[in-house]
């Protein structure tokens, strides 16, 4: 019983094979959809995809966000220079920000100074010696503070100016590499450029 | 040309934070106030010396409330208020004396006077008179 049982599941097995006709691709797909004339032309195309989205995929992780470079350039002068690989400029930023920030408020803290004595005076010349001494201190620090405001925004325009700069390069630099690769695996094989 | 406005913005930055001023808040300060007059500079300043006092003397000013001495031991040294002379208003005389009994002898001392008006406004401080005690 057994055996007539294991018999009839292989003849029905082999009924299946005895249907089964040659799958035509052709039938379902066009496959001068694409451009593609032949299998040799549809692997270049993958293969050009696939590199457009490596180098896509690559530069949006590499990229630098203007807005967020912006936002630290604003909080620290010179910070947004940092990431976009000019250091130099950055510190110069900076270290120019720092000095002029001091500069002031040493000069607004002495102005402060001889303004309390100027409206502490009761003598025509201290009076006029103090306010005069208070007034070119305070405009000093005053100026110093604007080239410090003016610094900034030079800053910031520099920061936007140079991101972009940043993610241009970013991007050749990227193509670039993945031009320059020697080996290149591929569905259509392994490229070795000498 | 963007960045020619840019820095043309930075130098209007700079220029607008620079032009700033104090105000003068003193309330003595003539300047804007035309309610405080300045007394004038003491003048005719004279000095002389007998019995080992000093006897000063200098022309007497209309509105002034009074008058404040200055005694250094160096023409430009540190000048020391000494004496402070009131005036009632009620003085004749056209000159103002006092006399500076804290001396040494054979020491040369150097005296400056200034007014002072009734609103508490000091004037400018006189030049300087030196005189050699004697006795």
């Amino acid at each position: 019983m057994k055996k007539i049982l294991l018999l009839l599941i292989i003849s029905f097995s082999l009924l299946g094979l005895y249907a089964r006709t040659e799958f035509d691709i052709s039938v379902f797909a066009d496959t001068l959809k694409y451009n593609w004339n032949n299998a040799e032309e549809r692997y270049q195309y993958r293969e050009n995809l696939a590199f457009k989205k490596g180098l896509i995929d690559s530069y949006e992780a590499e990229r630098l966000s203007t807005t967020l470079n912006l936002g630290k350039s604003a909080i620290l002068p010179g910070w947004g220079h940092f990431d976009t690989n000019n250091v130099l400029r950055g510190q110069i930023l900076l270290s120019t920000e720092i000095i002029l920030a001091g500069t002031s408020f040493f000069l607004y803290d002495k102005s402060v100074e001889k303004y309390d004595k100027y409206k502490a005076s009761k003598q025509i010349d201290e009076i006029n010696q103090y306010y005069s001494d208070a007034n070119r201190l305070y405009k000093q620090s005053q100026l110093t503070m604007g080239l410090f405001a003016a610094i900034w925004v030079f800053n910031i325009y520099d920061t936007y100016v140079s991101t972009n700069q940043y993610n241009e390069w970013l991007w050749i630099r990227n193509m670039q590499k993945e031009l320059d690769r020697r080996i290149n695996i591929s569905p259509n094989g392994i490229n070795i450029r000498f | 040309m963007k960045s020619v406005r840019i820095y043309l913005f930075m130098i209007i930055i700079v220029f607008l934070f620079g032009s700033c001023s104090l105000d003068r808040k003193n309330p003595l300060d003539p300047h804007g106030n035309d309610n405080i007059e300045v007394p004038l500079m003491v003048v005719g300043l004279e000095l002389s010396s007998t019995g080992g006092v000093v006897n000063i003397r200098w022309q007497r000013s209309e509105k002034v409330n009074k008058y404040r001495l200055y005694r250094s031991q160096s023409y430009d040294g540190a000048y020391e208020l000494i004496q402070t002379i009131a005036m009632t208003g009620l003085e004749t005389e056209n000159t103002v004396t006092a006399v500076d009994d804290n001396v040494a002898l054979q020491q040369y001392y150097y005296y400056k006077v200034s007014a002072v008006n009734v609103q508490g406004l000091e004037g400018p401080i006189s030049s300087y008179k030196y005189v050699l005690v004697r006795m």
